[in-house]
């Protein structure tokens, strides 16, 4: 079955991250969602620490520690500044993407570069206007020329897309229908032809940027194709297998800390012995949820690390976590009355910034089209045997 | 739903306000979180102050039901503007109606702004005299710095007492995560008021505002999911529009259902409260707890119909939900709503 005790390495990952969580990320984080924009500064102390690389080898300037390390440092984080966090997390998935699937020489010039904060951060351009959930539906095409390729298209909600110094970049390179002919390219900030648009206002994570980024007659070499031609889209949801359990660590870092918060509220309120039944038993729904949902979380890093299938258990983690997240934020306002709609409380940030967790990397529908997949497919292969669907 | 001809008559005329009026300029109120100095008297120009008033005393003679459905129509376009009104109506309005204070209700129904409400656990003191009510607290986050209906608690039991705004005291302006353009403000209370009210009075205002704060709920949620199923028709995905994948389907089903049961709940305890039938209190309660669970359920599945789009400023989804969210921050929350239904059962028992 499985061990998900924690090994040394992957708790001492864990502590550093709640050490830089309180000493940076959480003093900075209610004036980095007022005033909007990126956060730098955070991000350049992360550099620093090695987190932008936890699952990436030593060799490449990563820590090396995997994905249960990475998914307790995420958790840990997120309980601090979900938007600094956001950054991180993308800025990990480019880098275990051009780790896995890029060539010696793309290894060698980006992912050192994207763990010291050379490149500031990576961003995943993948989405466009009518490309969300459905990829199948991009319109941006690179075209082959003697030099190289040519991107022309538009993509949208590119997180970090304001600073960033590395775009994974897919691309239509055939008329061959469904996802078949997408590619990947690594295109680098400063390329002609790539330009960035100005970050949208959202409901939340207002401390991390979101941008469209076009590309206009944007040539890059022939270097710049990560893996083959055409198999782009395998490229992206491997990656995103392994977004959706930062997701999902994501969402029960704040679901946490928006438990903690309103039980803190509640103890000062009525005192420790004094909570009522209505609030109390809220407090506790959400914990259970919250534990429940990092237990999944947690089983999902754990087959990553072992080198086994962990597709569906990823999205079961982040449907989960981010449902549960949501409810437990959601639950954390609506004790506090008046008190929880105040700014100048944690509690509304939490709740808005946590709503995207049940949309990005694959909204929970896509999560559940994932699940729900797998299980036909297990139930198609032998009928007679429920069993298979046990842990 | 077929209303009173005066009542049609009314919502038909804030149909047009709302395209007109409201919904181009919600936005804007809401992030620069108020309204302009001179909007109220518009409002008042508007005749949306005083609607549940009598004709004979100067108002619309809507009764609460036709408050009620005007806020609905209201709050479809900006909920902080529906919120305001539910709470002026609801109380301002309310407490000189029980009083039949001519003066006051010519104030309230006139131009002299947006009140609001402090309800009781706001840490207010209210004491008694024989001819005045002596009103003292601080509290954070009061909607608005106009007049306030404030509640407090005293030896001899609860009050409430009006509170002109010369008699406050206004402290900073708090950013708040919904409902922005309520205008939330720290106030200072000392005041000596005149004209008072019981217990009594307290739980018919709160029972008032309750049934606004519903009709506040159900048309963000209406407006929700109207623009959940506009975008869903339009949004391709997987070769088809998302309004034919069943998951989009159920999330409009739900919210529909959910939504006109909730309605049909405030405008029961609208009609309750007009006719002063007995459990009205107690149907108030249920409407506004039904009413507002409802709405941040519905407008968190609208959001999530529009995917990215949704937590987007670009669309107006991700305001109902912040709004909806806060209809719990006004006066009574889900706790005490729950409380009070629970100690109604329980009496029909003993």
């Amino acid at each position: 079955m499985y061990d998900l005790v924690p090994e040394p390495g992957e708790l001492a990952v864990q502590t550093l991250a709640q050490r830089i969580a309180g000493e940076v990320l959480r003093p900075a984080a209610v004036d980095l969602d007022r005033r909007g924009g990126f956060p730098t500064e955070s991000l350049l102390a992360l550099s620093r620490s090695g987190l932008m690389g936890i699952n990436v080898p030593r060799d490449l300037g990563g820590l090396a520690a995997g994905p249960v390390a990475y998914s307790l440092a995420v958790t840990a984080l997120a309980h601090a500044c979900a938007s600094t966090t956001v950054a991180l997390c993308v800025n990990n998935m480019v880098a275990e993407v051009v780790t896995h699937f890029g060539s010696p020489d793309q290894r060698a010039a980006h992912v050192p570069k994207l763990c010291d904060g050379g490149h500031v951060v990576g961003a995943f351009a993948l989405s466009e206007a009518s490309a969300g959930s459905d990829p199948a539906g991009m319109r941006t095409r690179a075209r082959r020329t003697e030099r190289g390729w040519v991107i022309d298209g538009s993509k949208l909600w590119i997180t970090s897309g304001s600073d960033a110094g590395l775009f994974v970049v897919w691309a239509k390179t055939s008329d061959d229908p469904g996802t078949r002919g997408i590619s990947c390219f690594l295109v680098p900030g400063d390329t002609p032809g790539l330009s960035r648009g100005k970050p949208e206002h959202k409901l939340g994570l207002c401390g991390s940027t979101t941008c469209a980024i076009e590309f206009s007659g944007c040539e890059v070499g022939p270097q710049a194709l990560l893996d083959d031609v055409g198999r782009g889209f395998r490229v992206a949801m491997m990656a995103l297998d392994g977004g959706r359990i930062g997701i999902a660590s994501q969402a029960i870092g704040i679901g946490r800390a928006a438990t903690q918060a309103a039980a803190s509220w509640a103890c000062e309120r009525y005192g420790a012995n004094g909570v009522p039944q209505g609030v109390a038993f809220a407090l506790a729904d959400s914990a259970t949820e919250l534990d429940a949902a990092a237990l999944l979380t947690l089983r999902a890093a754990w087959l990553k690390r072992e080198g086994r299938p962990f597709s569906h258990q990823a999205s079961m983690a982040k449907l989960l976590a981010s449902e549960k997240a949501f409810a437990a934020c959601n639950r954390a306002l609506g004790m506090m009355g008046a008190q929880g709609q105040d700014c100048d409380h944690p509690v509304e940030r939490f709740f808005r910034d946590v709503r995207v967790t049940m949309i990005y990397e694959g909204t929970s529908e896509v999560q559940r089209v994932v699940v729900s997949r797998d299980i036909a497919r297990r139930y198609d292969a032998d009928p007679r045997s429920p069993s298979e669907l046990r842990l | 739903m077929k209303w009173p001809a005066h009542v049609e008559a009314l919502q038909g005329a804030v149909v047009a306000l709302g395209a007109r009026e409201l919904g181009p300029n919600a936005a804007r109120w809401d992030s620069s979180a108020g309204f302009e100095p001179t909007f109220a008297a518009k409002v008042a120009d508007w005749g949306l102050f005083g609607v549940s008033v009598p004709e004979v005393q100067g108002g619309a003679g809507a009764g609460l039901l036709g408050a009620a459905v005007v806020i609905e129509e209201i709050a479809a376009h900006s909920g902080s503007l529906a919120m305001r009104l539910a709470l002026h109506e609801g109380v301002a309005v309310g407490f000189a109606l029980g009083l039949a204070d001519t003066s006051l209700l010519a104030r309230l129904i006139g131009n002299g702004g947006f009140a609001g409400w402090v309800g009781l656990g706001r840490g207010v003191t209210a004491e008694q005299s024989s001819d005045r009510l002596r009103l003292q607290g601080s509290v954070c986050m009061a909607p608005g710095d106009g007049d306030l209906v404030v509640a407090g608690h005293g030896t001899g039991g609860p009050r409430v007492g009006f509170v002109a705004a010369d008699q406050l005291s206004s402290g900073r302006a708090r950013a708040a995560c919904g409902l922005r353009a309520v205008g939330w403000t720290d106030v200072v209370i000392d005041a000596d008021v005149e004209h008072s009210g019981n217990a009594a009075v307290a739980a018919r205002l709160g029972a008032r505002l309750s049934v606004l704060i519903g009709a506040v709920a159900c048309g963000l949620a209406r407006a929700a999911i109207s623009q959940a199923t506009a975008y869903a028709q339009v949004r391709e995905q997987f070769g088809q529009s998302i309004a034919q994948f069943q998951a989009i389907q159920w999330k409009l089903a739900n919210g529909a259902t959910e939504r006109d049961a909730a309605w049909l709940l405030v405008t029961d305890a609208a009609g309750r409260l007009d006719a002063q039938r007995p459990a009205a209190n107690e149907a108030a309660a249920r409407a506004q707890l039904a009413a507002v669970r409802m709405s941040v359920s519905a407008c968190s599945e609208a959001l999530q119909v529009h995917g990215g789009y949704g937590y987007t400023r670009e669309f107006p989804i991700e305001r109902l939900l912040r709004d909806a969210r806060a209809c719990t921050a006004i006066d009574r929350g889900d706790d005490d709503l729950r409380a009070a239904l629970a100690a109604a059962i329980t009496a029909r028992f003993e």
